[in-house]
């Protein structure tokens, strides 16, 4: 599994993971992943070129999308495969990390309330 | 649960090793496999998935207190009406995973557990997940129909 890591607007991070989120692949990427969402306040994870994630996967995004909050921050899933959000949904992580279709709806769920830090 | 042959196609079989690097190759295996047999995609998602968390299960708790060689076995069933039976062998510690109770939902975040969801995953995409300790094996039957998708 690879990962890039982009800026995306003031303290807003976009994570682009690309291959399967099985066992091997959140091995693969789990310590930059925690590096880079450890920089940001908010990360937004591309999952459309990840056609398979498994609980391992579901565990990494809980982990860093958990540590984020405490921090104040927050995390957001775009793109996700159909196959790839029904685990998300039957697994209630949709009700704990926003999932939006695209990181252009990803920035317009964020608002102005990223760059304004109100609250 | 009647296995007849008459009723269930054995289509392949593969050992496993008892490592965690095992279980991607096992996956792509039956991935492969799917693509052979013409599973719809959602049907071998659903197969896919499951025999992952299983596998999971089995390498990391099921033989850290066994001296004897490790055996896992996978064999893939032919069924009537589209559905797909698999079968996980191992001569690990007795655990029945159909047992483990769903997670509570969580509230939010903070509380949120962030494991416990492999068992969910497989009762969610597959039709029935079965267990029986025989032979000193356990043997977990996972079936996957064509409906998976719903």
């Amino acid at each position: 599994m690879k990962m890039d890591t982009s800026p995306l607007a003031l303290d807003v991070v976009l994570i682009a993971l690309e291959g399967r989120l099985d066992i091997a692949g959140a091995a693969a990427v789990e310590a930059a992943f925690a590096v880079e969402a450890g920089k940001a306040r908010v990360v937004v994870v591309d999952l459309s070129q990840t056609p398979f994630i498994a609980s391992i996967g579901i565990r990494l995004l809980l982990a860093n999308a958990k540590a984020l909050s405490r921090r104040e921050g927050s995390m957001l899933l775009c793109g996700c495969d159909p196959q790839v959000e029904r685990v998300l949904r039957s697994t209630g992580v949709d009700q704990l990390i926003a999932i939006v279709p695209t990181r252009e709806a990803a920035l317009a769920e964020l608002g102005g309330g990223v760059a304004g830090g109100a609250g | 649960m009647s296995t007849s042959p008459a009723a269930d196609t054995l289509v392949s079989a593969l050992q496993v090793g008892a490592e965690l690097a095992a279980i991607s190759d096992a996956t792509a295996w039956l991935g492969a496999l799917g693509a052979r047999e013409g599973w719809p995609d959602a049907l071998r998602f659903g197969l896919e998935l499951s025999v992952e968390e299983a596998l999971t299960n089995v390498i990391s708790y099921g033989f850290a207190a066994v001296d004897h060689a490790p055996q896992i076995r996978l064999e893939v069933y032919r069924q009537p009406h589209g559905r797909v039976a698999v079968r996980l062998i191992d001569n690990g510690i007795a655990f029945d995973p159909t047992g483990l109770p769903e997670p509570d939902p969580a509230a939010s975040i903070e509380e949120a557990r962030i494991g416990g969801h492999g068992v969910q995953l497989m009762r969610h995409f597959l039709e029935s997940l079965s267990y029986r300790r025989a032979g000193g094996e356990n043997q977990l039957t996972l079936v996957a129909g064509p409906k998976a998708a719903d």
